[in-house]
């Protein structure tokens, strides 16, 4: 490979796109989990409401997409608030 | 304990001197758990109440969740810390406690953690679990709801 190709590479690797997502927990209340994200992202009551919705029933929900420090950014945010988010690679 | 709304995004809350001493309290002991654990730590705590409070960023990633904590850990953990000092000092002197939707924040975050690191300690495991249910763990489990009970006010209140 040569040096190019591994610049392409690697900016590909970069791009792709991470997630930041929050885990269900028994103990956070559900009338919590959608004050965080209307507190913290912004996000209107109904989708707020929609995703700590999908949080409690399907045991997760992706909550933002982006480059990797804005989700470790996010990621570190609901930790703050006692939410437990993890991030990933979407392709990985 | 009464939390009365008293405007837009305020609210009064009356605690009786038992629940602020309570409070005194069990924010202490956050306080000094946060404490124990060791500036620039990069390993997943050994203490499972701190390791749900300070948690992995990342799910199957030990590098990439050792080298995040090393640099925001600390961070992390003096906010939780500061948090928990703003609602000590509150309880700590007696008469109405006024919040608004800023100086909420830290007592809505407080209440999190305390509730996380009770959970840990009554084995709270899912959904509407109420853990240990044994004589001793009495206590813990009452304020574990209560606790509950009184962030949920404060967010109906807001």
């Amino acid at each position: 490979m040569t040096q190019d190709e591994t610049d392409v590479h690697l900016r590909t690797a970069r791009d792709l796109p991470w997630r930041t997502i929050v885990w269900n927990d028994p103990v956070n209340l559900m009338s919590y989990v959608t004050y965080v994200f209307r507190e913290y992202f912004g996000f209107s009551k109904s989708k707020a409401k929609k995703l700590m919705l999908q949080v409690h029933n399907e045991g997760k929900a992706i909550v933002a997409t982006g480059n990797r420090e804005e989700m470790e950014r996010h990621v570190q945010a609901m930790h703050g608030y006692g939410l437990w988010a993890t991030l990933d690679n979407a392709d990985a | 304990m009464r939390v009365a709304r008293t405007a837009h995004e305020r609210l009064t809350l009356d605690l009786s001197a038992g629940e602020r001493s309570v409070l005194e309290s069990l924010t202490g002991e956050l306080i000094a758990l946060l404490q124990s654990r060791g500036v620039a730590s990069t390993g997943l705590p050994r203490d499972p109440a701190l390791e749900r409070l300070l948690p992995n960023a990342y799910r199957d990633d030990d590098e990439a969740s050792a080298e995040f904590r090393r640099f925001t850990e600390d961070e992390l953990s003096a906010a939780k810390i500061e948090d928990a000092t703003a609602v000590q000092a509150a309880a700590a002197h007696p008469g109405d406690i006024v919040l608004d939707g800023r100086s909420a924040k830290p007592w809505l975050r407080s209440i999190t953690d305390l509730r996380l690191a009770l959970a840990v300690r009554l084995g709270v495991r899912e959904d509407g679990d109420e853990g240990d249910g044994s004589a001793e763990a009495e206590p813990a489990r009452q304020m574990y709801s209560w606790l509950g009970y009184l962030q949920e006010l404060i967010l109906d209140a807001l």
